[in-house]
């Protein structure tokens, strides 16, 4: 069906919408992003981990066997 | 050939005997095909909310020129594919409808819109009428409203028009208790803001949901003038995503309008605990739904018509049997809830609201967009109730007993279950508003009399100990079947 759409100022207030709309856009983008960087960071971290208690735990153990 | 998708430059609807076809024009072609081969359409085909449609090969074309109809579309150079529909059982329009299946009508339209901008598609229109219900179930129809979407543009131009159709008109039946019939009988394209603007009270304007559906958009059409050869211009984005994103956001606010506006589950009318709450015995109800029973194993009828249906008891008698039932009722309120439960319960019941003595009339284009209701409903049923319905076309309508007979006669091809209700009976004097010498000379057998004109009556049982008598009647001139009389 063809379509034909007169009413102006609901088509206003959708422009309005998505102006606010780009900005929440621009908004989850940086959360994402900030989200993105905290997860790399927090990523490092724990692959570090592992290899600490490498380094600690066989001086633990000889310890207890001593 | 239908002139119901005349205003459509991408194609036009024609029905040649019980096949619906719709011939595409060159226009419609490329977005079409892009619809059809996408998953949104194989998923809404197979949930049957998307009618079910056949692209029809060079030789089924051959075999179409036998219609002069078809044949002259076909002969435009705009045509340039032919596909075919499954029929509807019984077309239907908005402003037949209670609140309950326009709001379904604009879900299924919202969910379509979401789902398709995942795929690059849209809609380029929003209207009820391209939905039709199959029963209960709506069903989207109108497969040339589909159309391949810039990726970059962030609105979706239907706005306007799906605030206006759907969401408008359901925002005033709730709010105001106008009825969608007024409402979309009248308003082909819905209501405009400036129209409901002025219905509100100085401090519901302020309020939502009037606030955003209603005043900000009738203020800012207001101050219009300089922009509006601009506001349709597409409004790109550089970034397809934040385009995808802005949409997504824009259908979830209609979305949650429409929750806003969805119809109320407690309403009630004079009508609406009839079945429950009658002043006549126990035994009344139940010996109806015998008969009907009764009805429904000997004849089998596969297209029922119950007028004056109230809650739908029933419809659902006969759905239960396995017909297809359109039921019609004049208050909004009993059809939808014959709507609700028919819903619920997955029945073929399509509950409509019409009133006999004032059928929707045939409205649009030179009077041919929507035909009118009797033009779809003569000779369509091989069953029509009207129980408990001919005193108020007698009374309260001043139709003659013998106009109401005939145009049954018209309706049904065969069966017509009806109870006459004597003028000694209680609601018949309380709506006679003391005016009872105008039915002096209705009698059980000046009824029978005029039924015999057009039916032969079958069995008569009297309705417990109350003045009403429930017929069976079956239409003169149709193949009499051997009827067991019940013990």
């Amino acid at each position: 069906m063809i379509y034909a759409d007169p009413g102006s100022g609901a088509m206003i207030w959708q422009l309005g919408l998505a102006l606010f709309f780009g900005g929440a856009f621009f908004f989850s983008r940086a959360k994402e992003w900030a989200r993105g960087i905290f997860k790399k960071n927090a990523n490092e971290a724990s692959s570090d981990a592992p290899l600490a208690v490498s380094h600690v735990h066989p001086t633990t153990h000889v310890s207890e066997t001593e | 050939m239908s002139t119901a998708s005349l205003r459509d430059p991408a194609g036009r609807l024609c029905i040649v005997g019980e096949r619906v076809l719709r011939v595409v024009n060159h226009a419609g072609v490329a977005d079409l095909n892009a619809f059809l081969g996408s998953s949104v359409a194989q998923t809404f085909l197979d949930a049957e909310q998307i009618v079910s449609t056949t692209v029809l090969d060079a030789d089924q074309i051959v075999d179409l020129y036998g219609s002069a109809t078809i044949k002259a579309l076909l002969a435009d150079p705009q045509a340039s594919m032919v596909v075919e529909h499954q029929r509807v059982a019984f077309a239907s329009f908005p402003y037949e409808w209670p609140a309950e299946m326009l709001h379904a009508a604009a879900s299924l339209t919202l969910d379509l819109a979401e789902k398709l901008g995942a795929e690059g598609l849209g809609l380029k229109d929003a209207s009820p009428y391209n939905v039709l219900f199959c029963g209960a179930r709506p069903v989207f129809v109108d497969l040339l409203s589909f159309e391949k979407r810039e990726p970059c543009d962030p609105t979706w131009l239907p706005f306007a028009q799906f605030e206006r159709t759907f969401l408008l008109p359901l925002l005033v039946n709730k709010r105001f208790g106008i009825s969608i019939q007024q409402l979309l009988t009248t308003h082909r394209d819905g209501v405009e803001p400036e129209e409901v603007l002025s219905l509100c009270g100085p401090l519901q304007k302020l309020l939502p949901p009037f606030l955003t559906l209603v005043s900000i958009p009738a203020w800012l059409a207001r101050g219009k003038s300089s922009q509006s050869e601009t506001i349709y211009q597409k409004k790109l984005v550089a970034d397809p995503e934040k385009a995808r994103f802005i949409l997504g956001r824009v259908l979830e606010s209609l979305r949650r309008k429409l929750a806003q506006v969805t119809p109320s589950r407690n309403l009630e009318s004079a009508w609406s605990n009839y079945v429950e709450k009658n002043n006549y015995s126990q035994d009344y109800v139940p010996a109806k739904q015998a008969l009907i029973e009764d009805v429904m194993r000997q004849f089998a009828p596969q297209r029922v018509l119950d007028v004056g249906c109230n809650t739908g008891h029933f419809s659902r008698i006969a759905a239960r049997e396995g017909a297809s039932v359109v039921s019609i009722d004049y208050d909004p309120v009993v059809v939808g809830q014959v709507w609700r439960s028919a819903r619920a319960a997955g029945l073929d019941i399509l509950p409509l609201v019409v009133n006999l003595a004032r059928p929707s009339a045939a409205i649009g284009w030179r009077n041919q967009e929507c035909p009118s209701f009797l033009a779809r409903a003569r000779g369509h049923f091989d069953a029509v109730f009207m129980l408990a319905v001919i005193h108020h076309m007698l009374v309260s309508e001043r139709i003659p007993l013998a106009e109401i007979v005939e145009l049954a006669a018209e309706l049904t091809t065969d069966i017509l279950v009806i109870e006459f209700v004597a003028p000694s009976d209680p609601m018949f004097r309380r709506i006679t508003r003391g005016r009872d010498h105008l039915f002096h000379e209705l009698t059980r057998e000046s009824f029978e009399e005029t039924c015999a004109i057009h039916f032969d009556i079958m069995r008569c049982e009297r309705l417990d100990v109350t003045d009403r008598w429930i017929y069976l009647m079956k239409k003169k001139g149709t193949v009499q079947t051997c009827y067991e009389m019940p013990q």
